[in-house]
């Protein structure tokens, strides 16, 4: 059992850690002039001392279990960029297609009927934002 | 007289058609958004800015005023009916669902609405008097004061939101880093972007909002699995005469207390309900019901509610410093409409200024005389299952970060930030300090380095000045306070460990190695 609050340190301490090693690789200037880099590095410091402080705190505070389902965040981003890639190639519409029957995976019940009516319904309604409001999407 | 005199130049502009129309159109179309389970406020404003681009300055901003309070009053509904609560409605789900078990459903969405709009009334007469008068204040301020007062809105804002200081400043600071991606406007260097082209620009905040409350709320729903049952019982609406005297005195008492909180920094909508919640508990004449379904419990907070929500505005327009997430939200929009928030806005666009604030009272009567009435025909939206609204709103998430800037990336960044923000709500993290720090970030970076300059690098600067040293003083007393209330905790919970018995108290040492 992983405890959530230690992961929760992990998490933000790889965060202020990507951020802090990042900031470094920016001139600093002097703190009468600042660099680019100085602020980062200030702000990402910072983070760090709480991190260690939530680590600190997390000792022996086992109580809550960290839960992590991967299988429907998984689903919900490969609908995305199943949409971006088809919307980038082939259009709008295949998109919408694709974003709905691979996003519905995740949901309780899947049916293809239903599917079908939303991505009919999404159509029209993409249709309208590029006819009405001039949304530069190709839907065809 | 002079707010009477520009609260009459506002109406001028407020009552023109298309003004009017905007206002109706926000409010019913956010109210619509703000019914479905897992939208709250953010997310809605989030989702349905991209309405705004293609509207001139001041009927946007107008539209998502609406937007706003829609969806707001839209929270409410579903508290009060279904005991689905947002970040917004907490406390409407106490005696309002109460009221509801009672068969009460239409009396407490009528006291809502009505008590929405006192409150809505109370706190624009004081945005008109006194927002121009701490416009005039801001002028005071140097870079060193508005890095304190920055300072200060991310602790109230992590402590009001989270309940701990800790967890709430840590995503401030994360959205500060965050905020730092992009091209330096100081040397042009860019950070943070990975070499990619589409980040030199950084991270719009469409898609920060949209990924970490759109798409992780709706995963976090999907992971729960549960069907929302929809509500079906009858509503009457009218209420009989005793029933609305007792809906005035609690009203206003929650108008007062939520004028006041909605200006403090890091105030807002939800810790005023509470406020207004604890003052009907304690001062009303009904105390004794309130808790199990008493009118006072719903208009109190519904009134605190509204009108913390429109004063929350006042920091906003006066010294361009949003107090909590859904004003951070609002200050890009007024960004990306062309306008800097500020002690300027007043002088600089008088007409919008002043038509907002005409438009808020529009949209009041609006929410009032359509929303109440129609209430139980948006009801039927909750009929609509799940498995069919989820992949729909996913695709306004995708529409969303695509009309930002009209590119494909976005939509890959809102999903890099739907994994964060997902990863970040498992971890026991609420994002929305995250969005402060967010728009924050680039401006306390900007004034932290002109106040560095001014002071040749001496860091005693930000001590010198009157305003920015009291502000630290109320810091520094803050976090003393809560490290002493901490530290009283975990000693007395270590008492109690040891007078339950040894076996305990060894678990928890063996757990400490």
């Amino acid at each position: 059992m992983v405890s959530r609050s230690l992961a929760r340190a992990v998490v933000l301490g790889i965060f202020a850690a990507v951020f802090l090693t990042g900031g470094l690789g920016y001139p600093i200037g002097e703190l009468s002039r600042p660099g680019p880099g100085l602020f980062p590095i200030v702000v990402s410091s910072l983070l760090l001392i709480i991190v260690m402080v939530m680590g600190f705190e997390a000792r022996g505070n086992s109580a809550e279990a960290l839960h992590f389902n991967i299988k429907n965040i998984a689903i919900v981003l490969a609908a995305l960029i199943a949409f971006v890639i088809a919307a980038r190639s082939v259009g709008g519409a295949i998109a919408i297609i694709l974003l709905v029957f691979i996003s519905a995976i995740a949901g309780r019940d899947y049916s293809w009927k239903r599917n079908a009516v939303v991505v009919a319904v999404l159509i029209v309604v993409a249709l309208a934002f590029q006819k009405l409001l001039g949304l530069p999407l190709r839907v065809m | 007289m002079d707010a009477v005199h520009n609260l009459a130049f506002g109406f001028e502009h407020a009552l023109t058609i298309h003004n009017l129309l905007y206002c109706a159109i926000g409010c019913f179309v956010g109210t619509m958004v703000g019914l479905l389970p897992g939208l709250g406020p953010l997310a809605t404003i989030s989702l349905l800015l991209p309405l705004t681009y293609s509207i001139p300055a001041d009927g946007a901003l107008i539209m998502l005023a609406g937007i706003y309070y829609g969806a707001q009053y839209g929270d409410s509904v579903s508290a009060i009916t279904m005991r689905i609560p947002h970040a917004s409605s907490i406390v409407a789900c106490i005696d309002g669902y109460e009221m509801t078990l009672k068969g009460k459903t239409g009396l407490a969405l009528f006291t809502a609405g009505v008590s929405s709009f006192i409150g809505g009334t109370v706190a624009i007469l004081v945005l008109s008097f006194l927002a121009p008068a701490l416009g005039e204040v801001s002028l005071l301020f140097g870079p060193a004061d508005y890095c304190a007062l920055m300072m200060l809105g991310f602790l109230c804002v992590s402590f009001v939101t989270t309940g701990s200081l800790l967890k709430g400043f840590a995503m401030c600071l994360v959205g500060v880093l965050l905020g730092q991606i992009g091209t330096d406007v100081d040397t042009g260097i860019p950070r943070f972007t990975l070499d990619l082209s589409f980040l030199a620009d950084g991270v719009n905040l469409v898609s920060v909002a949209l990924g970490c409350f759109g798409i992780a709320e709706i995963t976090k729903n999907l992971d729960a699995g549960t069907q929302r049952s929809p509500f079906n019982g009858k509503i009457n609406l009218i209420p009989t005469w005793p029933e609305f005297k007792r809906i005035i005195p609690s009203a206003l008492r929650g108008s007062v207390i939520g004028s006041v909180l909605g200006i403090l920094p890091g105030g807002g909508p939800v810790i005023a309900q509470f406020a207004a919640y604890a003052a009907d508990k304690k001062f009303s004449k009904y105390r004794a019901e309130i808790g199990e379904g008493a009118i006072e419990g719903v208009a109190g907070q519904a009134a605190a509610d509204e009108a913390a929500a429109r004063t929350s505005f006042i920091p906003l327009m006066s010294i361009g410093i949003p107090e909590n997430a859904v004003m951070a939200l609002m200050m890009a929009a007024f960004i990306i409409k062309g306008i800097q928030p500020g002690p300027n806005m007043i002088a600089k666009h008088p007409d919008l200024f002043w038509g907002l604030v005409a438009s808020m009272w529009i949209g009041n009567c609006f929410l009032l005389l359509l929303n109440v009435p129609l209430v139980r025909w948006w009801l039927s939206l909750f009929r609509v299952p799940y498995s069919v609204l989820f992949p729909s709103i996913l695709f306004f998430c995708c529409i969303g970060s695509f009309s930002v800037n009209n590119s494909f990336d976005d939509i890959l960044v809102t999903a890099g930030f739907g994994l964060f923000g997902y990863v970040l709500m498992r971890v026991g993290c609420d994002p929305a300090p995250l969005l402060l720090g967010f728009v924050l970030g680039p401006m306390l970076e900007d004034n932290f380095r002109r106040a560095m300059t001014v002071s040749r690098g001496n860091l005693s600067g930000f001590f010198a000045r009157p305003i920015s040293a009291t502000l630290f003083v109320i810091i520094g007393v803050f976090i003393t306070w809560q490290i002493v209330r901490t530290y009283r905790a975990g000693r007395m919970r270590r008492n109690t460990s040891l007078t339950v018995g040894p076996v305990l108290s060894q678990a928890d040492h063996g757990a400490h190695h």
